[in-house]
């Protein structure tokens, strides 16, 4: 026989759940963003301890080795900024001709740095939390990257944290084109493996030769061909880089191929982002 | 529930669950996130009373779920699920061995991730393979069977600490004194 303090509490807490778990997601959403500001202060506590570290290990640092990557870093500099006017000539040449034909000009990027402060605790998900939210200009569905290439898009934002579905989840998708060949697909997840996505519904045409993947473009799809986004469907702007083709399968009964393609960044080990401000 | 045991739990619980989301180091050595909230649960069944489950499933799940892909509710109701049952049937299991407190954690590290799993499956559509979910269970498993005799151990330091011990009376007076 159960006693009195257990079926209070069974009751109580099934009520609960069935409450929560019947709340429309839009109210969950805004549920969810209260609760989690629970952790907030051990977040912040945690990343003063982290730059307390980062400034010990700078002055612990010896002089010598500062002095060697000072050097390699102004090598750099030179390097990027012989780099940057060479951009910025084509640039201009690219604005001007897009004035003579009447083209819309492009608007450079807006790009607000982020910290990951947490992963989503279940397997099943590809998710992460992200020290920037509202009140720092970030939006539902503004595209995250890093320097090597695309990371996802922004899920939900709040007052100073953003969640963040990472390429890889069932939730996550985006319009991609093959840089070689121009080929148009859709990315989904792939979730065999975290590394790797699928580019799939890339065009079928007749082989010259058995096992060739060749697109109606009349070009070869190949291990190593570039993937970017194809700025179709309006989240994510043209050219970032998504990853490198693996293999390309038919699939569809034939009708149509689809790749593996390598994501450019690790997610593993993903600690700093960019969330482009829309 | 005493002021101090709800302090502990509730301290215990909070820095668990920024563990389990904030702590990237076993998902890199392991690939898979490990939670040791388990752990904690078992002990909160079997040394509290329900309330103990209830406060460690509640406020853990809904903390847990906020950060997570998974709908709201469903951490709370897997882990007052286990809870429950180990709190009401603990007279029938030997939790002050370790090795009993192991095989609590083993049991419940494995059904926590399984019965967390399968309720998000009844709500919406998690894709992950099979034999990822059944690694994330043996994962979960063995490190909760792990880590349940230490947060025994842990709790035990910590009443020490805070806790006045009775001190035998060792004057001639009371050697004397006739046994009551």
């Amino acid at each position: 026989m159960l006693k009195k303090p257990h079926i209070v509490a069974a009751g109580a807490v099934g009520l609960l759940v069935i409450l929560l778990l019947s709340l429309p997601s839009g109210f969950t959403e805004r549920v969810k963003q209260t609760i989690s500001g629970v952790l907030l202060p051990i977040f912040g506590l945690s990343s003063a301890a982290e730059k307390g570290g980062e400034k010990l290990g700078e002055v612990m640092t010896p002089k010598k080795v500062v002095i060697a990557e000072n050097k390699k870093l102004k090598e750099e500099i030179a390097q990027l900024q012989f780099q940057l006017r060479q951009t910025e000539v084509v640039r201009s040449e690219n604005e001007e001709l897009r004035k003579m034909i009447g083209f819309p000009q492009q608007t450079p990027w807006n790009l607000i740095p982020a910290r990951i402060i947490a992963k989503d605790p279940s397997q099943w998900w590809r998710t992460a939390e992200i020290n920037v939210g509202r009140k720092d200009g970030v939006l539902v569905n503004a595209p995250v990257l890093t320097s090597q290439g695309l990371v996802g898009k922004v899920a939900a934002t709040k007052g100073g944290t953003s969640q963040v579905i990472l390429l890889g989840d069932a939730n996550c998708q985006a319009s991609a084109t093959v840089f070689e060949t121009g080929e148009h697909g859709i990315i989904k997840a792939y979730p065999r493996d975290p590394s790797i996505v699928l580019m799939t519904y890339l065009s079928k045409a007749n082989q010259a030769a058995p096992g060739q993947t060749v697109t109606l473009s009349g070009l070869q799809l190949k291990p190593s061909n570039r993937v970017q986004t194809s700025g179709l469907g309006g989240v994510f702007p043209k050219g970032i880089p998504v990853g490198t083709i693996v293999d390309v399968s038919m699939v569809g009964s034939g009708l149509y191929m689809e790749a593996r393609v390598k994501l450019a960044v690790d997610l593993s080990k993903l600690e700093f982002v960019y969330v482009v401000k829309q | 529930m005493t002021r101090d045991q709800i302090i502990a739990i509730f301290l215990a619980v909070y820095v668990v669950v920024f563990v389990d989301v904030g702590w990237s180091g076993p998902r890199h050595w392991l690939g898979t996130p490990v939670s040791l909230l388990p752990a904690l649960l078992v002990y909160a069944a079997v040394q509290y009373p329900v309330w103990g489950v209830v406060f460690v499933a509640v406020f853990g799940g809904l903390v847990r779920d906020s950060y997570s892909a998974d709908p709201l509710g469903v951490s709370v109701a897997a882990l007052f699920a286990l809870g429950f049952l180990l709190n009401r049937y603990r007279e029938f299991v030997m939790h002050q061995l370790p090795f009993a407190r192991m095989l609590l954690g083993f049991i419940a590290g494995a059904a926590f991730p399984t019965i967390g799993y399968l309720l998000t499956c009844l709500v919406t559509s998690p894709q992950a393979p099979p034999l990822d979910v059944l690694y994330t269970i043996t994962i979960s498993a063995i490190a909760s069977a792990i880590f349940t005799p230490l947060t025994f151990r842990a709790f035990a330091r910590l009443h020490r600490t805070f806790t006045f011990g009775t001190i035998r009376d060792t004057s001639t007076a009371a050697r004397l004194a006739p046994q009551k």
